[in-house]
Order: C-alpha cells, then structure tokens, then sequence
C-alpha cells in the first residue's frame, strides 16, 4: 500500500479473513509475478507472493482502530470497510469492528469462489453468509451500533432471491464476485493458479490475455437483470424499495421440509428491536487537532513544491499517526511521487504515540528526538523518520512493535532498538536499528534492513527478497535464523567489495544522522568489525544492491 | 499438461489424395507415441471436464486418460479408455467428434479442440500393439442373454454384460458381424480388422455368434424369451428414404445402403451384384449427411467418372461431421448446394440420364431450431447423371414378434424403452442403439448398449 494508492481510493477494505478461505493468505506463484506485477507490488518478477494469512499490525481490536484511524487520515474520504468471515461469534466482533470506527463491515460467506486456496479449504471451510450476517446485525442493534455502520454480504449471491434474503437478514449491500466473472467469460475450469487460464482473466499472459470476451456492457446487463428480480420479488411481497425490507427477518419463513425441521433457525430468524440500517457517520475520537494544525502550516508548501518549510513541535504519545494527515494530503496532489526532498522537515521532541509516519510520502522528514511508539513508519512510501533518544544509552529500546510493516520505500534510522516483528513485508525501505525482537524481516521482499545488535528468534522467516545485515557480537545469530528461504553469509572484507562498501555507506548516513556512538565504533574499526556481520539474502535470489541508497 | 499455449492443435496426417483414391485404405494415420504424448499434454484439465460431461455420449474419462498418456503411462491410458467404451478404437476413429467431445472442449473456443478422437484411436491401437488387453472374467453365471444384432449397440452389451460374467449369445442377419460398422460405413473410415479384432476379443471372453440367423420365423423372438434370462435388440434401422420423385425406381437408382454393402462385399472379395459397379460412370448422390459423404468417396474410389453431391441446404447446415466433408472435397467431390430433386430423367430407351433439381431457399427456423426449406419456382435445372444413389437417411424396418410380444413401439417403429435403463415395455428385453432412437450415431448406440447391459445385470446379479 502506497499513499497515492489509498488517497486513490472511494473504499477502502481491511480483509480480515475470507469468507471461502477463513485462515488463510492468497498466494500467487512466482511464475505470474510479470514484471508488471512485479512493479505494482514492490518485489521482483517470479518471486512467489505469499499473502500472510495474519495481518501483522492486527493483534486486538485496538490494534484494529489505530489502522483504520491511519486509514482515515491518509486518505479522510474513504471509507474504510472490514471483512469478516461468518462464523459463531462473529457478532461480537462485529461490534468490536464498529467501536473501532470502522464505516462499513462485510460478512463474508464460505460459498464464493476463490482460485488461490487448497483443495482442503475450498471444499470444506467456510459457512453460509446467512448465520453470521444475522448475528452481526442482530448483535450490532442490541450493542445500537448498528446506526453507525453499514453492514454488507457475500460468499455466492447470484440472483435477487439471494440479494433480497441478504436484505432480509440485515445487509445493505450485496458483494458479487463469481457470477461477474462468469459474465466475463470465466468457465470455472478450476486452473486459476496455473497462469493457463484460457478465458485470459486470472493469467499475466498476453496470448491468453487475447481470448479475453469480458466487457463492462456484459456485466451491467447481469446486474438490471439482477435487480429487475429483486424489484419484482419486492413486489410481490408488497414493497416498492429494497430500502424497506432491510432486516424485516420476520419475512422469512421456513419451507415444508423434513430436513430442514433438523435444524434450529430461530437464531438467524431471530429480530431484535431497534433500528436497521446505518444513520450517521462514525468519526474517530480522537479529532487530530495537532496534526491538522501541522498541515495548515505547511499547506503552502504543498500548493507551491518549490518552498521548503521546518516546523517544530512537541510530541506526546497521544499524538497518533503523525505526518499521515500530511502524506495523504500531498498524495492527493501529487501521487506517490510526492514533493521534492527535503521540502516539509517536522523536527518533533517528546514521545511520539503510535503509528509515527505511516505511510509517509516522499519529500517529508520526521526527525524526532526522543523515542516513539509502535508501528513507526508502517507502510510508509518515501522520505525519512530519524528517531535519536534524549539521552543515548546502547541497547535502549527506541520504537515499539510491527515498525515498518509493509514499508515500500524510504529510510528509518532508530538509534535503538526495535520491538517484535520489525520490518514485516517490507518491500523497499532501508532500515538501521541497534537490535530487534522475534520475527524480524519477516516475508520482506525486499528494501535493506541493518541491525547493530541481537536480534530475537525467526529472523527472516518467509522472506523472498531484499537484503539484511546483522551485526552479531555475540555469535547467537544463526540460531535465530529461519533458514526455510534465506540463507546468511559473511562478507569477505577483500572479495565483497560491493556489499562492504554499500554497508559503511549507510552506517556513514546513519552516524552523521543520530550521532550513534555504536555506529561511530563500528565505522572507526570497520575492517575488523566487519567480520561480525552477517548477510541475510534469499536463497533462490541475489538482489542487486544499491549503493546509492547509502545517500 | 495444459502446453496449449505452446502446442498447435494437430491433426492425424492423412494419405495423399492420390494414394488414397486408389484403394479403399484408413485415410488417417494416427500417433505415434510421441505426437500422441504431445497433443495429450496440451489438454487444460478443466474442474468440470465438458468433453465428458457434455460432449462424449459415453462421459468417457477423457482428461484422466490424457493425463495418463501424457505421463507415458499407456497401460493406466488403455485401462481407463476402455473402462467406459466398449471399442475406443472404433469411436476414435469414427465419432463426429466436432459435434461431441471436441466440440465440447474449452480449448475449442480460439485454441484448437484436443484431437480427442485421435488420441483416443491411438491409444488403444498403439496398446493392442504392445500386446495389452481388456480383462474378462470369463462367463460365470449361469443366466444367458440373448442379443440381436450386431452393431455397435449389441457389441456393447455384450462386452459389458461379458464382464459381469454373463455368457452371451449373439444372432446376427448378416453374413458378416458388425452392423454398420462393417457394412455401412466404409473401410477408409474404419479398418475391417478393427472391427473383426473386437469380435475375436469377445469370443474369446465368452461370446457365441450366430450369423445369418434372422429374428424371425425360424428364431421368434417368443422361443428366446423362453431359453434366456433377457433379450437385447439391436437390429438398428436401416431402411432407405426414397424423396418420391418420378423414376426413382429405376433400376440405376440406389439406396445408398445397398450401394455401400454390395462396395463392401466386392471389397472383401465376397460375391456382390455388379449393378452397384459404378466404374466409369457419372454418379449423383443426393443427400449431404455423413452416409452421403460415405457414398460419394466410395464412389469416386470405384472409379466413377464424376461424382456430384446435392444437397437441400448450404454447406453451414450439413449435419455431418465437418472433417469428412472437407475428406470428400480433397478427394475431387462436386458439391451442389442449395438443390433439391424433383425427377429422375430418362431418355427413349429407358436409360438413366440425369436428374431435375430446383433451387432452394431458407427460412424460418423450425421447432428443432433448422432452417425450413422452401423450393424456388423456375430455377430448373439438370445435372448429367448414370447412377444416382439416394443418402437421405433412414427409417427402421417393422421387426418382427414385438406386438406379440407386448413390446410397445412409436409410431415411426422406433422401440419405446425406458429412459435410465432401455427396458421396453416387456419386463425381459431391452432395446438401444438405432432401432429406439431412429439413425443416429456408433457412440450413442453403443452408450444405449452399455446402460441395457447395467440394467440386465442388475436385474439378473442384484
Ligand atoms: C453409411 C453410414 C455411415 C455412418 N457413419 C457413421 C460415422 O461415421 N460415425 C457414427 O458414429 N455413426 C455413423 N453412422 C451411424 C451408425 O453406423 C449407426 O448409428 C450405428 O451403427 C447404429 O448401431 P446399431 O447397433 O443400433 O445398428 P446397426 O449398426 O445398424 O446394427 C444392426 C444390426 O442388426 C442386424 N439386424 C437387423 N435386423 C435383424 C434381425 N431381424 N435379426 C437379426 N439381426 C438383425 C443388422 O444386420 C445389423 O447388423 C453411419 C451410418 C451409415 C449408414
Ligand atoms: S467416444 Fe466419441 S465422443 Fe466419446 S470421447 Fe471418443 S470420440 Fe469423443
């Protein structure tokens, strides 16, 4: 995710789970990674992608309302929407999702389709959409949360009978996916991951890509037929709008059947008073004062790139997702291309609160002194945060957990250490912290990552790209490893010329950026030090290093 | 597998026309086991395989076979081909295959079908040749069943009811077993050792063959009932239309039944009525389906010295399979479109000189979805003939005993079975293949003749 993307974007989806594959991560082979695709996700052609089936950044509900709260600073017009998969339960979650702010939440069922999941998931995962989504509603009105969002379902609608059910049960909005694909001309042939799709939708090949019939006019026709369905069901049942019959569960009735007199539907039947639909907004409370304030003073320079502006502040840990507001807003204009470097420098002092430069965009620097709090620099595209302890001390933590998740470019310089999972999924941002917790560049695919210290266990797990320099002192790194797909090297301090000289690059960076003294001790003995550092790379893959990226 | 990207459709490599129009030889040449690997890879392995679900009469297991022969393993290739055919080296060979399985291919669309039918050919040849077999049990119950006919229908039953274990007799009309398959269609289609190997394969699993034996006075279909446990009829239709025009007596006019037997009997050197002899002379065949395709290339390889076809509609209506009548065209055929027969013309002495056609139009789509034909007044016209043989299909001939029998039949004297199990309306015999569903194809009597043999079985073993 970039912050051009998601300025880009009306709705904008957290995908818990699917309903088809609860559990469980796409995956796309390495053998469709085009250098197209390859570009659009920030990783290189024919490395295999592996949707991670946890979201790193996503341990409680809290965790979840400071990513929507990013998501709604980054971009403040979209809406932000929650995927959640049926299931016993799922009502409370859904409440937790709408105290989190989100605007809008989907319940996905287990009937829909999906071309990237095993065999064993697809046959035998999942529920029908119609329990969870009665639950949520049901449980969404009795908590009166329901007013605040609204409320979506999928997981094999095809026709109005289904959308009108759907309506019935509590849903406002009806997610189709197979059915439209069909009307594109896909003949569920069931090779989606085989890149020989012969309709030419779910391959990157361009012979295939040619057999390609789909066009928008086919699927407008499917969808008024759709809805002419619903309209005449609607009159039967004596209702001029679909708007009316949202929630009426007591509409429904049970068929003649001896099976279903096995089961107890009063639960899904179930109508709780209170009201069915979504009546008004749902804003953070936390407004943001302090970053919109920020963002006035440089609008200037986001109207006029040619300026540049330094603005101080102080910062306290109630000050969450700093220089996002800021990001998207110069996303809006500009794109991920962003403003030109060095155009809008934040000097802040004080602890920062969570989410500190997520999803920066180029042309900003964070330069904070002082320490900060979790998830710094998730997601972030370009420019710099620069964090450098009031008082310096090795080994002191400086950031928390999940920090750099899912970055795709930029640089973070900590002159201390990291929490858990530190760079997870990044792309393409270059690191330098002076140690880690457990799980470090995990599923990284790329960027450079460099730690002056110890890190935790699983270092590297899942990891199909980039590159990692550990300085292990006190020769415990390897055990740490997860060597499934890296492997770790030293650097011969005579043949290695290129990735010795890009490391005292960036170390040279980093010291004249946060004055470590460890920094500093490692550069003034480099050849020997050298010695202790291990090159982390992935085993089917040399990436190209870029020494430029040492500026 | 799915190497269609990379891979053409290729088709089985024909004999020179020359060549061909010489003698009365299988025109294709079918894979080796390298060319067959090679096309057999190409197939998508689709999650609902159409070629066997919709396309193939017999739901063949058409991609687990071409994933078994694409992984070289022939023998797992034979087992599962011949699981569900009673003869894939037949149906390889002569099914339409572009109205079946291979029309039914995803890879039709844009790509180029699977050469289904090639491969299927191949397969079971190349496995024969290696010295595979079908497995039998040999016969053993004790309850026997008598067939009659010996066409494709009646040599499914049996080869389904001889792996049940159930003994078979088999009481055939002709001089020669095989139906159609040995008399109708012709050997450049259908080697007549393909067909005679099968009945070697049957006999030795358990089959006893009695031929020229006509249900009828001396076999009433009453005695049968009485010696065996049921009775299957395949006595398939074969009974010529005629267009009911003037002259069409005449002793130069055929139908194209008796034409092909009688080619078929000089080709296996067996005495034959030298009226059907055809060498030098100008032949019309009228008719434009597969029989008529079979006639007019019979024809021209007995040295006829023109052959002309005459059709009522365009050539995008023939209902025949298109690679034969592309076959036809290569092989020197005129073809007539649009032309229907209104007189057979005669000169003073009575001798066959040609015949009367008028132009034709079409309409409207008629309930079956096939455009009406309507003839144009004043569009005359004659086309030079000394043989005109009559290919415009066939009706089923009255069998003999049924109404006795309390076997109820249409109509049309087609046979009224049951649908799931192609019993007829008499407990004990069962009927299938042209005779209940008036001409049809080798591939659907042979599936009419598989689910009779089912049902037997289960009505004798439980
Ligand atoms: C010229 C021609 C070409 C064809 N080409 C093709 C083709 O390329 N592909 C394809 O799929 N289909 C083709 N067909 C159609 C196909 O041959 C038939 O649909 C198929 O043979 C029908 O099988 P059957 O067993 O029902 O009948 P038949 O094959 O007609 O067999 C019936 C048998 O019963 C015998 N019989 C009849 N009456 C009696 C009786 N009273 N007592 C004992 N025996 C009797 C007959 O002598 C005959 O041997 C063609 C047909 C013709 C005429
Ligand atoms: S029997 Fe005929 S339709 Fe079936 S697979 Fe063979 S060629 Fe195709």
């Amino acid at each position: 995710m970039t912050p051009g993307y998601l300025r880009s974007a009306e709705e904008i989806q957290i995908k818990l789970a699917q309903g088809a594959k609860p559990g469980e991560g796409g995956q796309l082979p390495g053998e469709k990674v085009t250098s197209l695709i390859a570009t659009l996700r920030f990783t290189i052609p024919g490395v295999t992608l592996i949707s991670p089936p946890p979201h790193h950044d996503i341990y409680s509900i809290e965790d979840l309302a400071q990513l929507i709260f990013d998501l709604k600073q980054v971009n403040p017009e979209a809406i932000i929407s929650v995927k959640l998969v049926s299931s016993e339960g799922v009502g409370t979650i859904a409440a937790g999702v709408a105290k989190a702010y989100a605007d809008k939440i989907v319940i996905s069922g287990g009937d829909g389709g999906t071309g990237a999941a095993p065999f064993s998931s697809i046959k035998y995962a999942g529920n029908p959409w119609e329990f969870g989504l009665a639950e949520a509603h049901n449980s969404l009105k009795a908590n009166r949360l329901r007013e605040l969002v609204t409320l979506q379902t999928d997981g094999g609608l095809k026709t109005g009978r289904d959308v009108v059910k759907a309506a019935l049960l509590g849903a406002e909005y009806f997610g189709f996916g197979t059915p439209l694909l069909v009307i594109l001309g896909c003949k569920l042939l069931r090779v989606c991951h085989l890149n020989r799709c012969t309709v030419g939708i779910a391959t990157q090949d361009d012979t295939l890509r040619g057999h390609y019939i789909g066009t928008v006019e086919k699927v407008v026709a499917y969808l008024r037929n759709v809805a002419e369905d619903v309209r005449e069901i609607l009159a039967e049942l004596g209702f001029s709008s679909l708007q009316e019959i949202i929630g009426r569960s007591d509409l429904l009735q049970l068929i003649d059947n001896p099976r279903v007199k096995k089961f107890d539907f009063s639960q899904v039947l179930l109508r709780v008073d209170g009201v069915d639909t979504r009546q008004r907004e749902n804003p953070p409370f936390d407004d943001n004062v302090f970053e919109k304030e920020v963002l006035e003073e440089v609008l200037p320079v986001i109207k006029n790139p040619q300026k540049e502006i330094v603005v101080e502040r102080d910062i306290l840990n109630t000050n969450r997702s700093f220089g996002t507001l800021i990001s998207g807003q110069i996303a809006r204009y500009y794109g991920d291309e962003g403003l030109p470097k060095d155009a809008v420098t934040i000097k802040l002092k004080g602890v920062a609160g969570q989410s500190l430069g997520a999803f920066l965009s180029h042309g900003m620097s964070l330069l904070l002194t002082g320490v900060a709090n979790d998830y710094t620099g998730k997601g972030m595209h370009a420019g710099r945060i620069i964090i450098t302890p009031a008082i310096y001390q090795e080994g002191a933590s400086a950031v928390g957990n999940t920090c750099l998740y899912g970055a795709t470019g930029g640089k973070l310089f900590v002159a201390g250490t990291a929490g858990e999972r530190f760079a997870v999924r990044n792309s393409g941002a270059l690191a330098v912290v002076e140690g880690t917790g457990d799980h470090a560049c995990e599923y990284m695919t790329g960027g450079t990552v460099v730690v002056l210290g110890d890190t935790g266990i699983n270092f590297g797990a899942g990891m199909t790209g980039g590159v990692a320099f550990v300085y292990d002192r006190s020769k415990n790194f390897i055990d740490r490893l997860n060597q499934e797909l890296v492997a770790a090297r030293r650097i011969d301090v005579d043949e290695d010329n290129e990735g010795k000289l890009y490391l005292k690059k960036i170390l040279a960076s980093y010291h004249n950026r946060t004055r470590s003294t460890k920094a500093r001790r490692i550069l003034d003995n480099f050849r020997e030090e050298l010695a202790y550092f291990w090159m982390v790379t992935p085993k089917d893959m040399q990436a190209p290093l870029n020494p430029k990226e040492g500026d | 597998m799915q190497t269609f990207p990379e891979t053409q459709r290729q088709e089985p490599q024909k004999n020179e026309v020359t060549a061909r129009l010489k003698n009365f030889e299988e025109v294709y040449r079918f894979f080796d086991s390298k060319q067959v690997r090679r096309q057999s890879a190409r197939c998508v392995q689709c999650g609902d395989p159409f070629c066997t679900v919709i396309g193939c009469p017999l739901q063949n297991y058409i991609p687990q076979w071409l994933e078994a022969i694409a992984a070289r393993d022939l023998e797992r290739a034979f087992r599962l081909s011949n699981e569900s055919s009673p003869f894939p080296e037949i149906l390889g060979r002569i099914c339409p295959q572009s109205h079946l399985c291979e029309g039914a291919c995803t890879l039709d669309d844009g790509y180029g079908a699977i050469t289904i039918g090639a491969i299927e050919a191949s397969v079971t040849d190349l496995a024969f040749a290696a010295g595979m077999r079908p497995e039998f049990p040999g016969v053993t119950s004790d309850k026997r069943v008598a067939v009659i006919g010996s066409g494709p229908a009646g040599i499914s039953c049996a080869h389904f009811l001889l792996r049940a274990g159930i003994g078979v007799d088999m009481f055939e009309r002709a001089d020669r077993p095989g139906g159609l398959l040995t008399y109708g269609i012709p050997g450049f289609k259908l080697d007549k050792k393909i067909v005679d190997f099968r009945f070697e394969l049957l006999q030795e699993a358990g089959l006893t063959l009695h031929l020229n034996q006509p249900l009828g006075q001396e076999l009433p279909l009453e005695s049968l009932l009485k010696d065996y446990a049921a009775v299957f009829l395949g006595v398939g239709a074969t009974r010529g239309k005629c267009p009911g025009i003037e002259n069409q007596d005449h002793p130069q006019v055929h139908l194209a039944m008796n034409f092909l037997t009688h080619q078929q009997r000089r080709v296996f050197g067996d005495d034959w009525d030298l009226r059907y002899d055809v060498r030098g002379k100008k032949v019309v065949v009228v008719g434009g389906g597969d029989t008529a395709m079979d006639c007019v290339r019979t024809a021209i390889r007995d040295g006829a010295t023109s052959v002309t076809c005459l059709y009522r509609r365009d050539q995008a209506n023939m209902p025949g399979s298109r690679k034969e009548f592309h076959n036809a065209v290569e092989e020197g055929v005129e073809f007539c479109f649009n032309q229907s027969p209104t007189r057979v013309l005669l000169d003073e002495q009575g001798g066959l000189i040609g015949i009367d056609m008028l132009k034709t139009e079409l309409g409207e789509p008629d309930s079956d979805g096939r455009q009406r034909v309507s003839e144009v007044a004043g569009t005359e016209q004659c086309v030079a003939a000394e043989v005109i043989i009559m290919a415009l299909g066939f009706d089923i001939e009255v069998i003999p005993g049924l109404n006795e029998a309390g076997v109820d039949v249409s109509d049309w004297g087609q046979i009224l079975t049951d649908q799931h199990t192609g019993r007829t309306s008499h407990g004990r015999i069962f009927a299938g293949g042209d005779c209940q569903r008036g001409a049809d194809l080798a591939v659907t009597a042979a599936a009419d003749g598989r689910q009779a043999a089912l049902a037997i079985m289960k009505q004798l073993l439980g």
